[in-house]
């Protein structure tokens, strides 16, 4: 596949190097000359020093021949700016935009980047994760924030352990869906009959509004200790 | 009314529009560039990075009738007024760029940018045309 890749720094040059050992074929922006060149070196291909929001250069690099197109800079302003153009005036299918403060991931998709990845985000959350003592964990958010995978272990004071998912069905809240259960190592996919364990670590997807209900019914207790 | 970046430009952007009674806040990322204005200025300033929501609604953005971005670095102006003209509402946003590299994108955009550069050359060569005559 072609992949273009905007910003030859630390995440750029890494990406370009996993991409080439799996074969495809990569066209890297970079716009400082220096760094341009020790990575033509050091990988071996063609990098084209330019500015990634010049339209003509981007252009004349065809980059507009990829099928995705990575912008990964360091800087928040020059991912969202060269984002649009390529939306704008690129045919690429898939375009994913970095984002270095997290707080501009909800200004990037206000503004039509819809694609976004950051790695601050990412790893705060697995951070609160940790920090928290809830007993229904969030792994993920899904949909722009407005669903959560969580995860909850089921203690032996559970209300639905040793009880059949098709018989807890009416308590779950109506917007969420029990995803899979990792039992010993084992995971499972929770059918009908389909007996709930202690130990047995749930994953599901639930709106955000019906998380707490989704804890009071597999924990048995709502966060504020009701 | 709100201008994001104290260099030379901003500060004389600033001072003036003190002197006319406006309401000025300014933000910038370096304090020191804040020395540029009047000792007479008597609007706001505010430490901080213009992309950053905070620091604009701490400058008053929701109320602001006008947000101009005059910092050299061009993307950072045009996120700038993206996001005073998209999210905030402001009525009057404008971008300076240095060059016309832009342009296309920010008409895209519906941002009215004003291009240093090709002010410069265009005063110039109208000068240099009148010289030839």
């Amino acid at each position: 596949m072609e992949v273009g890749v905007i910003g030859g720094g630390k995440v750029g040059y890494y990406l370009v190097k996993t991409l080439l050992e799996r074969g495809h074929k990569v066209i890297l922006i970079e716009k400082d000359p220096c760094r341009a060149d020790k990575i033509a070196e050091q990988l071996g291909i063609p990098v084209i020093i330019c500015d990634g929001s010049d339209l003509s250069a981007l252009v004349n690099a065809e980059i507009d021949q990829v099928q995705v197109l990575a912008i990964v800079t360091g800087k928040d302003e020059d991912n969202l700016i060269t984002a649009q153009v390529a939306q704008k005036h690129l045919q690429i299918p898939r375009i994913i935009v970095r984002v270095n403060n997290p707080k501009n991931e909800e200004i990037f998709h206000s503004l039509g980047v819809e694609v976004t990845v950051s790695s601050t985000g990412v790893i705060s959350n697995l951070i609160e994760v940790e920090a928290t003592n809830e007993e229904l964990k969030t792994l993920l958010t899904l949909h722009r924030g407005t669903m959560t995978l969580v995860e909850a272990t089921l203690k032996t004071n559970s209300p639905v352990v040793n009880k059949k998912v098709k018989d807890i069905a009416s308590r779950l809240p109506k917007g969420c869906v029990l995803v899979s259960i990792l039992r010993e190592d084992a995971v499972i996919f929770p059918r009908g009959d389909t007996t709930l364990q202690v130990g047995d670590e749930i994953i599901a997807v639930t709106t955000l509004r019906d998380e707490e209900l989704l804890e009071k019914a597999l924990i048995g207790t709502l966060r504020n200790g009701v | 009314m709100i201008i994001a970046g104290c260099g030379v430009i901003g500060a004389q952007l600033a001072n003036n529009l003190s002197k006319a009674k406006h309401n000025v806040v300014v933000i910038d990322q370096v304090t020191s560039a804040f020395e540029l204005l009047d000792p007479m200025f008597n609007g706001t300033t505010i430490w901080g990075n213009a992309i950053d929501v905070d620091i604009l609604e701490q400058a008053g953005i929701r109320e602001a009738d006008a947000f101009v971005t005059v910092t050299p670095n061009d993307n950072l102006n045009l996120l700038a007024t993206q996001i005073a003209k998209k999210m905030f509402k402001v009525s009057h946003v404008v971008a300076l760029n240095s060059g016309p590299l832009r342009k296309t994108i920010a008409e895209d955009l519906g941002i009215q940018i004003i291009s240093s550069v090709s002010l410069v050359t265009d005063c110039v060569l109208t000068s240099l045309g009148r010289r030839q005559e």
